[in-house]
């Protein structure tokens, strides 16, 4: 046999790399590349982050400096995406919400993957009377209407926490607690489903050989869970947070809509578009006070959504 | 199957008693809601004394004082919350002066029909476009349906909507489409065709918007389960006795399939109850989701509470209708 395996016809064949052994992560990312739509998602994203953080030192200067002589002026030279009606320019204002819009997608999805990991792996793996009760918090949370719970969280918290932050001094305390209230209600509603599949996830992979073999070996709780069984919860943890990352984006622009979101003077592309939808009337349109900030947002929430979708495919194991 | 349901419905007491205490914690700690529904009461023109009086009975309905105008403790409080929710009691709105049950009424079949057919709708494209893409897998179709149906997801529901409303329903532009509500103005003269007419063409431009985002979805699931569904044995089986390509997909691989579609159908059950906000809000129409919406703005504070119960015990019904369903359609599955 041993002679078998050292001929020279197969060397070759190794080193070209069909036989070569392959990684996960290495199968995953060239799965990722061989998908047109999802490498155009990171090439686009890869644009938005380095335009909208790339600019940020002169637009966190700009973006709300007004201009009353020059309100509501469509796009021009000087002002490329028009200004609003406090004649503040539109383009800087589009920087920022971008940065910020981004980031309060990235900070919810942290916060989901943050509770939704714990509670599923200690649910999973410990089991019994606590898995019981922690699934019966999921529920509860589960059953009452989400859009509730974000108001009602909103209306609870945002004035205590903008309170406490001017009275340590932070600057813009108002919209630095809408932002925090947001992030805590769209990322504290999200976690639940991200808490069952890990759950299930953890109670299947307790069980398989290897994690009783380490058990065996006198491994501790939590060198099994780290070692053993977060490894394998990372690929269905990164799918889940790609997509929730535009699905925070999303509600964010629904809570603005609805006069819920960050507040008034810091731009996202959520309040930009919802105050754009507003300025919508038969007598003056004002197109470029929605569309900019809308295109903004769909074409983010595409590259994302392409992004999040591919590596759903890449780690999937049914279509392999 | 009676005792699996009978043990599922006591299971359901200790989740009901987790959301009544998550939504009282939640509704009490909010600054203002317990005292900032007293300005809405009926009456505009009232003399102190008969506002004053007016305050009482409200804050005794909602059990903060006492018969004798002393204030009850927290826990109290919400003991007898939850008896009169038991006795079946649900509380009366603030600011619209009614029982929330009434409210409730007249908006649940509002947002439940209009929510049904667009769901309808969204099967109706999904599940060709699911089975279509499986088939084609890796083609052009397949690639083109799912970029469009993705494309369509990422577009935010607020643009859409208002873009739609201020083109199409808009008499500077195109005026194809009415604004707002549910009806025309004078319904009372149309024959029962003709309402039903006015209906459907006041619902278009709402439907459109709750449909285009759903696609994207529930194809990529049916597509994925048709996947997993073709590579079983017994599909390779059914073709090597010589049954047409037809009957494979149609008869053995897509009823296979549609078991997971029960389970995602359920998942949005409560949604179909809640209704969306967003296009409520944008076409004025008045259902579920904007009753929730302007009370929780109005602090309203009985509506809110009890508007969140129903839903919640809705929603723990359709998970348990669900499972029910999932034994019918597949008796493989058993619940002991």
């Amino acid at each position: 046999m041993g002679m078998v395996r050292m001929t020279s016809i197969e060397l070759p064949i190794a080193h070209r790399g069909i036989l070569a052994p392959r990684s996960p992560l290495r199968m995953t990312l060239d799965r990722l590349m061989a998908n047109r739509p999802a490498v155009l998602g990171m090439i686009g994203l890869g644009l938005f982050v380095l335009v909208c953080y790339g600019t940020l030192p002169w637009t966190i200067h700009s973006y709300n400096q007004q201009n009353l002589n020059a309100a509501l002026q469509s796009p021009s030279w000087q002002h490329w995406m028009g200004t609003d009606a406090l004649g503040r320019d539109l383009l800087s204002r589009f920087l920022l919400g971008g940065a910020i819009s981004l980031l309060i997608g990235i900070f919810s999805a942290m916060i989901a993957v943050g509770i939704g990991l714990t509670v599923g792996l200690i649910s999973g793996y410990v089991g019994g009377r606590l898995d019981a009760l922690l699934m019966r918090a999921v529920d509860v949370l589960y059953g009452l209407p989400y859009i509730l719970l974000v108001i009602l969280l909103r209306v609870s918290l945002v004035n205590r926490i903008s309170h406490y932050l001017a009275a340590i001094g932070l600057p813009q305390a108002q919209g630095l607690a809408g932002i925090m209230v947001l992030l805590l209600g769209i990322g504290g509603v999200s976690w639940l489903t991200m808490a069952r599949v890990i759950r299930g996830q953890t109670m299947s992979l307790v069980n398989q050989p290897y994690v009783e073999a380490a058990r065996a070996t006198g491994a501790g709780p939590s060198r099994i869970i780290l070692h053993h069984i977060l490894p394998n919860l990372i690929g269905s943890v990164a799918v889940y947070a790609a997509l929730t990352v535009p699905n925070a984006i999303l509600a964010e622009s629904f809570l603005s809509f609805l006069g819920l979101g960050v507040p008034p003077p810091i731009p996202t592309w959520g309040n930009l578009a919802a105050s754009g939808v507003q300025a919508i009337n038969p007598i003056h349109t004002q197109w470029w006070l929605i569309t900019w900030p809308c295109v903004g947002l769909t074409l983010a929430l595409l590259c994302l959504n392409f992004l999040g979708d591919a590596l759903r495919d890449a780690l999937d194991v049914r279509t392999r | 199957m009676t005792t699996y349901i009978i043990r599922r419905l006591l299971l359901m007491i200790p989740t009901l008693l987790g959301m009544t205490f998550m939504l009282f914690a939640v509704v009490r700690f909010a600054p203002g809601l317990t005292t900032a529904g007293g300005q809405y009461s009926a009456g505009v023109m009232q003399s102190r004394q008969a506002q004053k009086q007016e305050q009482e009975i409200m804050e005794r309905r909602l059990h903060l004082v006492d018969k004798n105008g002393r204030p009850i403790s927290l826990p109290m409080q919400y003991i007898l919350w939850l008896k009169s929710t038991c006795e079946g009691h649900l509380g009366t709105s603030i600011v619209y002066q009614e029982p929330v049950l009434t409210l409730i009424e007249q908006r649940l079949p509002v947002t439940l029909t209009i929510n049904a057919i667009a769901m309808a709708v969204i099967y109706l494209v999904s599940i060709p476009g699911g089975l279509l893409t499986a088939l084609y897998q890796g083609r052009l179709l397949d690639r083109g349906y799912g970029f469009m149906s993705l494309a369509l997801y990422s577009l935010p529901v607020i643009w859409v909507g208002s873009t739609l409303l201020g083109f199409l329903a808009n008499p500077q532009y195109f005026n194809w489409f009415p604004s707002a509500g549910l009806h025309a103005t004078n319904t009372e003269n149309m024959t029962y065709f003709r309402y039903l007419g006015d209906y459907f063409y006041h619902i278009v431009l709402p439907i459109v918007c709750l449909v285009y985002s759903g696609f994207a979805f529930l194809s990529k699931q049916i597509r994925g389960s048709i996947l997993e569904n073709l590579q079983q044995d017994y599909v390779r089986t059914a073709r090597a006795k010589g049954l047409p390509k037809s009957t494979v997909l149609l008869r053995h691989v897509f009823r296979n399939s549609l078991l997971n579609l029960i389970t995602l159908t359920g998942m949005s059950l409560p949604g179909l109850l809640s209704g969306s906000v967003i296009v409520e809000q944008i076409f004025s129409i008045n259902g579920m989701g904007r009753l929730a919406y302007s009370s929780t703005l109005a602090s309203d504070l009985p509506v809110i509470q009890d508007l969140a119960l129903i839903m919640g015990v809705l929603t723990l019904l359709s998970y348990l209708a669900v499972d029910i369903c999932y034994h019918i359609a597949d008796p493989r599955v058993t619940y002991d």
